[in-house]
């Protein structure tokens, strides 16, 4: 087994079946994390102590004849807004950097840990998870690990470089507007962005939480499955929550898309976006044989209400800040929210009554197809740094439009999942599949076809 | 969409709206927070315009 390439569902296996221990498995990834971290930037924090306990705890459980748990000794990491015991929650920031050490772990990190999953460390992202670049002033950039020139995407960069570089098979992240797809793509990942309610946010930092949502970065479709279906599931903790019975994704990955109704989106969603990521779309509905096209109504007014939104709740969330120490934010960040504390009152409810029609005018869409295709981003990861692109309509600012694909659909808490368009010589495309409410099996479905098919896939560079 | 001219208008607006709601903003960042309140004042605008109906409410996740 190589480690650097092996994936959660192949290490859970050689460690349930001793064919080794998950301490040398953490061994081997606190080492891969130490020699080729430096040039991708990933890791804020490493946990080797903690992952050499945890593992050693999973040995002894095989050793017994217990069982560890599906994800045994698998080497996972969590972008910084997640609470780790012991470690202080940066959430992107050197603001935060003041508070004590978090009592306890995420919901999240302690469901993974629960089934067998062994946590490495914390994760690069953009402050306070406002941005799609993960170029972050006061932690440094990550850098794509499939071209260090290139951005990784954001928010959760540390998450999908990490996974996509090989220094772990599973990370988590978060997605507000596209945090967890946005950089998925880039990276050349498999990711899933869950409904709304699905997985517990309870210990995360929130950004809006009209759309925070908390998921999954992998290498194979059998390991983003494996980890949401241990991520999945109640908690009261987390006041979204929705209390509806877990549907476990990985029985059903093998059941292939027939019988799903699938479409390409139209409208909007074929706009605004280099051409090579439409013909990713359209190789992805010519391998499925589809050839439906629906339109999304106002897509704009959604965008454009996911943007007041998360301008005017994360500007609440930090506005004592805002007030008191502005020029201790990022200033990729700062300026955001200081533009969110002036949004009318009357503007913000104006887009939150948006979302609910617009959420009826989606469940119409959905009462028709099982699975709508589109891509996840615009282009392939820009260069670090670039700052303007001009997408056939004149130049635009290129860092709000990363998201112009993703936002229309966590705005009203859908889940979708990204899958990895390798390219030869090329950096990765993204293309996104969204479902209705609760429907993530159908996404898997799909996935997994497009990966047996090999059409997606993601290889340690 | 606002021009260059407007958005200029509106960072020295900043101070005396800042001064309302109990937020400086330093005079460095002005213009760049215009640039980004340009757009969301333009995205409210588009959103506004939009008759919605009294029957649509926003979804609370309050409960009692």
């Amino acid at each position: 087994m190589t480690l650097d390439a092996a994936g959660a569902v192949e290490i859970a296996g050689a460690v349930r079946a001793r064919r080794i221990t998950a301490e040398k498995i953490a061994v081997a990834t606190v080492a891969r994390i130490a020699e080729r971290d430096p040039a991708v930037n990933c890791f804020t924090a490493v946990t080797a102590e903690r992952a050499l306990a945890d593992a050693r705890r999973i040995d002894a459980i095989v050793a017994s004849g217990g069982d560890p748990g599906p994800l045994a000794g698998v080497p996972f990491a969590v972008k910084n807004l997640f609470d780790v015991q012991g470690l202080t929650t940066l959430a992107g920031s050197t603001i935060n950097r003041e508070r004590p050490a978090a009592a306890r772990d995420a919901a999240a990190v302690r469901a993974l840990a629960r089934a067998g999953a062994v946590l490495v460390g914390a994760l690069n992202m953009d402050e306070y998870a406002f941005g799609f670049t993960t170029e972050n002033t006061h932690y440094g950039a990550t850098r794509n690990p499939r071209d260090h020139e290139h951005m990784a995407g954001g928010s959760s960069g540390g998450s999908a470089a990490a996974v996509a570089a090989g220094l772990v098979p599973l990370a988590l992240g978060s997605d507000t507007n596209g945090s967890i797809r946005v950089p998925a793509a880039f990276c050349g990942v498999f990711a899933l962005k869950p409904t709304y309610g699905r997985v517990s946010r309870a210990g995360a930092a929130l950004f809006a939480a009209s759309f925070d949502h908390v998921g999954p970065f992998a290498r194979s479709t059998r390991d983003l499955a494996l980890a949401f279906d241990a991520l999945q599931g109640h908690d009261a903790d987390d006041p979204v929550s929705i209390d509806q019975p877990p549907a476990p994704c990985l029985p059903q990955l093998d059941a292939g898309p027939n019988g799903l109704r699938l479409a390409v989106a139209g409208g909007d969603f074929r706009e605004a976006g280099d051409p090579a990521v439409f013909a990713a779309v359209d190789r992805v509905a010519a391998a499925l044989g589809v050839s439906r096209r629906v339109t999304i109504p106002e897509t704009a007014c959604a965008r454009a209400a996911a943007m007041l939104i998360t301008a005017s709740e994360g500007a609440n969330l930090h506005l004592d800040d805002l007030r008191t120490r502005a020029a201790d934010f990022d200033p990729n960040t700062r300026d955001m929210f200081l533009a969110g504390a002036f949004v009318p009152a009357a503007a913000y409810v104006q887009a939150q009554r948006f979302r609910t029609w617009y959420r009826d005018r989606l469940r119409e869409v959905f009462r028709e197809v099982d699975v709508l295709i589109t891509p996840t981003t615009p282009c392939a990861a820009p260069r670090i740094g670039e700052g303007r692109r001009d997408f056939g309509a004149g130049e635009i600012w290129l860092r709000p439009h990363l998201g112009v694909y993703t936002r229309p659909f966590s705005f009203v808490g859908l889940p979708a999942l990204t899958v990895p368009i390798p390219r030869p010589g090329d950096l990765p495309l993204g293309v996104q599949l969204v479902a209705a409410p609760f429907a993530e099996t159908s996404l898997f479905r799909v996935a997994r076809r497009l990966e047996a098919d090999g059409l997606v896939a993601a290889p340690v560079p | 969409m606002m021009d260059e001219g407007e958005v200029r208008a509106l960072a020295g607006r900043l101070e005396a709206m800042g001064a309302l709601i109990g937020l400086a903003v330093d005079p460095a960042y002005r213009e760049n927070v215009a640039w980004y309140l340009a757009e969301l004042l333009d995205a409210a605008d588009l959103l506004t315009g939009l008759p919605l109906g009294e029957a649509i409410e926003p979804s609370p996740i309050f409960r009692p």
